[in-house]
């Protein structure tokens, strides 16, 4: 159990040989491989960066085929997909399907390229829709946009920057006229101007013809034409308004190039359905491209590790870590299959040797959490045997009710058993699965279902109130007994916390700083504890005596022994006498456990007040759709922020109380190299 | 106007809920502005944003739970107000931590979610301990609540 006992392997092959080594290894998949030992200087390290970039080309290109088709064929990633486990190949399939890898790597490319194909035809569609946009407005013109005029007209065919109709722009220009001529009448005071002028005086409009082409608020697409000599006076009217010639003007009917956008509009999105129904015709065989990709990456994974291997002319050398319970069962495969010697040691002192952890599956589930601070250094202990028990304790009594604890089982084990995780997917399931039935047990004792549901729907919707009674006590109405029973259960975690530092200091033979480090505190505790159960039970009050002469010898041994470190001998009177200072740590470590009385109530405060809020409609129709509605989002809020609650605060306490009394950590995983497929796993054969 | 207990005890009740939700919304407003800029560059880091993000919303939840429950002992939500001078001060004064703790937990909370946020971005490994350093702040938020609302479920006890 705990950690896994590692030894060295040191391999020796003919070079022929290398790569049937590396791939019997990479099927075991069991050992680390690192650079052998080479001492004579003889070795080099193989070059395999050329075959190792061309399988990484044709591992994306099998990725980029699997994404297209993917998306095009709809196939979408679901929720669950993470807690989904690998599909089982027996060595049949297996050999089969890499036999299939060239043609499955042929389509990969058949795909890249119809998805070159559509990505370009997206392109041109796109940037013809736009231009399309711009001669849209014109479309009803049956001159060209390029028209200048005849020998006698002049024609402006352009937009305006709002809305016009022929009336509104014929003022405009008429306004623009009376306006300049006003001016010009001014600056020239008396001078006759050239222009007729009406009976009344004012200057005769001008003589235009406007066609309005079509019009939005805008813009409005107009025609207007007018007598040659009117050309300039138009032009600056026009102008006036904002009159803009379009950028790149047809030289024919804008119909005709509309219609020829029309075309290469539809033949684009023709070739994007050509192109989407080809590459979606390959859906049945996406579980090609998917072992492709995995097969790609079992390749490269040996290319990477022959880079650790050693070669000489003929020979080569590798060297690697594998935990000793594999030792034989490598032996055999390698020397059954191939020439070779091969030699097991324990590690060196200087050695880095990676951790590797081993647990019954009750214990297990909680590595991740361990590992996730730190992996247990040399020498030390596998923490998560005592972990798991109080974590799992401990998040129960933080979630605290039964109902939400049956959701948790309940959901948790329909995906253990109909999604078949592995991996750490597995182990999370399986830890929130002891977690779930803690806190069916925990909400229980504390007759917390969904609150206090029970009472709540009998009072509201059928007249009686009736209330699930818990088995223990209700933590509402005795906060205080749960807040103690929070202290003491925190101060069993810190206990065992020193025991397994007290363990650790023995095995490793520190057996006198085991007794000085944590054998006096627990004489100060065991003398404490006597004081405090004295005051609880006055019948007992000799124990207050010896509880605190048991105490002050606790103290006194600390005060002579925890200065040791120090040199001079001032130094360790001080040291021993500032040790005692950290009964303070101690105190407030065990008042930080009193997390587990407030995130206790809370959940069940929460529910009650959700089940409050939802009963205010009363006993109606009304009052039982609001109290649904009510009860379904309010709980499934209060689980979620509970439930999250309680994970985080269960690491907490397990990172900063329990692991700050004892564990250095530290310790490097051990990364075996293996096949690392994705989708696919081999079947172990019996 | 006068100033009745029951007045007192909306004070309170008001104060408490409007704090912590204040200390929250800017909580989970800065956490999620951080996270917004993480996820236009990888949405896949999504989910484990969301937890920091809404890790500083809780204590608005624990200032709604005060409330309620002061509007459930004073009688607004059914039942006959009576609420004498006393006790309006006893609620008024019971939801101050909750609603102070709340405001301001809430607010520092937040700015740990925001570094968080950057350690998600570059270690997405180590996402877990950006979690736990929010909950060191979070656990004050806890107490403030405790402390709020032991005192308002006992004030009737007290006969003031």
């Amino acid at each position: 159990m705990a950690i896994l006992s590692m030894k060295r392997i040191e391999v020796i092959a003919l070079q022929k040989d290398a790569k049937d080594v590396i791939r019997l290894l990479q099927r075991e998949g069991v050992v680390e491989i690192q650079t052998g030992e080479d001492s004579s200087g003889s070795f080099a390290i193989a070059n395999g960066q050329s075959s190792l970039t061309i399988y990484e080309e044709h591992r994306n290109t099998a990725v980029l085929a699997c994404k297209a088709l993917e998306e095009i064929a709809g196939i979408r990633a679901s929720m669950l997909d993470g807690f989904t486990g690998r599909t089982e190949l027996t060595e049949e399939d297996f050999s089969k399907s890499t036999a299939a890898n060239s043609a499955a790597l042929h389509m990969a490319t058949e795909i890249n390229t119809l998805r070159v194909q559509m990505e370009s035809a997206k392109t041109v569609l796109h940037h013809t829709r736009q231009q399309l946009e711009r001669y849209l407005p014109w479309e009803s013109l049956d001159i060209p946009m390029a028209d200048q005029g005849s020998r006698h007209t002049s024609v402006f065919i352009g937009s305006l920057p709002a809305e016009y109709t022929r009336e509104t722009l014929a003022a405009a220009i008429a306004a623009y006229r009376s306006e300049s001529e006003g001016q010009l009448a001014a600056e020239t005071t008396g001078v006759p101007t050239p222009e007729p002028l009406e009976s009344d005086g004012t200057p005769s409009p001008l003589a235009v013809e406007i066609q309005i082409v079509s019009t939005t608020r805008e813009m409005t697409c107009v025609v207007i034409v007018c007598h040659k000599s009117d050309d300039a006076d138009c032009r600056a009217a026009l102008r006036s308004i904002g009159f803009v010639f379009p950028t790149d003007p047809t030289n024919h009917p804008p119909s005709l190039r509309i219609g020829r956008y029309r075309a290469r509009i539809q033949t684009s999105l023709d070739t994007i359905e050509e192109c989407k129904a080809k590459i979606a015709a390959y859906a049945p065989r996406r579980a090609e491209l998917l072992f492709l990709i995995d097969y790609m990456t079992m390749k490269i994974g040996r290319y990477e590790a022959l880079q650790h291997v050693l070669f000489s002319r003929k020979t080569v050398v590798l060297g690697g870590f594998l935990p000793e319970k594999y030792v034989s069962r490598v032996k055999a495969t390698l020397e059954k299959n191939l020439t070779l010697h091969v030699e097991f040691r324990d590690p060196k002192e200087d050695e880095d040797v990676p951790v590797l952890l081993h647990n019954n599956s009750f214990v297990a589930p909680v590595e991740d959490i361990t590992a996730s601070y730190s992996l247990p250094g040399p020498g030390e202990v596998d923490p998560n045997p005592v972990m798991s028990f109080f974590y799992y304790l401990f998040f129960g009594m933080m979630l605290s009710d039964a109902a939400y604890g049956i959701l948790i089982v309940l959901a948790v084990s329909f995906l253990l058993i109909f999604r078949k995780p592995e991996g750490s997917a597995r182990k999370n399931l399986l830890k929130f699965l002891y977690c779930g039935m803690s806190t069916i047990l925990w909400g229980a004792l504390f007759g917390s279902w969904f609150g206090n549901i029970v009472y709540v729907v009998s009072g509201t919707f059928f007249g009686q109130t009736v209330a699930l009674n818990p088995i223990w006590f209700d933590p509402v109405q005795n906060p205080l007994l749960l807040l103690i029973i929070s202290l003491i259960l925190g101060f069993t975690h810190i206990l065992a916390a020193m025991a397994i530092k007290f363990y650790t200091l023995w095995k490793n033979g520190h057996k006198g700083d085991a007794i000085m480090d944590v054998g006096f505190w627990w004489v100060v505790f065991a003398g404490l504890l006597m004081i405090i159960l004295a005051i609880a039970m006055p019948s007992l009050l000799i124990l207050q005596t010896v509880g605190m002469w048991t105490s002050i010898a606790g103290a006194a041994g600390l005060v002579v022994t925890q200065g040791r470190s120090s040199p001079s001998i001032a130094g360790k009177i001080l040291g021993g006498v500032a040790s005692l200072y950290s009964i303070t740590g101690y105190f407030s470590d065990v008042l930080s456990y009193s997390r587990l009385m407030a995130l206790g109530l809370v959940t069940g405060i929460i529910a009650s007040v959700v089940n409050t809020i939802g009963s205010i409609g009363g006993n109606s129709v009304g009052g039982l759709i609001l109290f649904i509605l009510v009860f379904l989002f309010g709980h499934s809020v209060n689980i979620g922020i509970n439930a999250l609650g309680a994970y985080v605060h269960g690491n907490r306490l397990q990172y900063v109380e329990f692991f700050g009394k004892f564990y250095e950590g530290g310790g490097r995983p051990f990364r075996p190299f293996s096949m690392k497929m994705k989708h696919y796993k081999l079947k172990e054969e019996k | 106007m006068e100033i009745t207990g029951i007045v007192l005890a909306l004070v309170g009740a008001a104060l408490a809920v409007t704090l912590a939700c204040t200390g929250s919304a800017k909580g989970v407003g800065i956490a999620s502005e951080a996270a917004s800029a993480v996820i236009i560059d990888d949405p896949a880091k999504f989910a484990k944003l969301l937890i920091l993000q809404l890790l500083p919303g809780t204590q608005g939840l624990y200032g709604l739970v005060v409330t309620v429950m002061v509007l459930l002992n004073i009688g607004v939500l059914g039942g006959t107000p009576d609420v004498s001078m006393g006790e309006g001060w006893a609620y008024l004064f019971a939801c101050l931590p909750i609603a102070f703790g709340g405001l301001f937990s809430a607010v520092y909370q937040g700015r740990v979610c925001v570094t968080g946020v950057n350690i998600v971005a570059k270690k997405p490994s180590e996402s877990s301990k950006a979690v736990i350093s929010a909950t060191l702040v979070e656990f004050y938020a806890l107490i403030s609540f405790i402390s709020s609302f032991l005192m308002v479920i006992n004030i009737e006890k007290l006969k003031l």
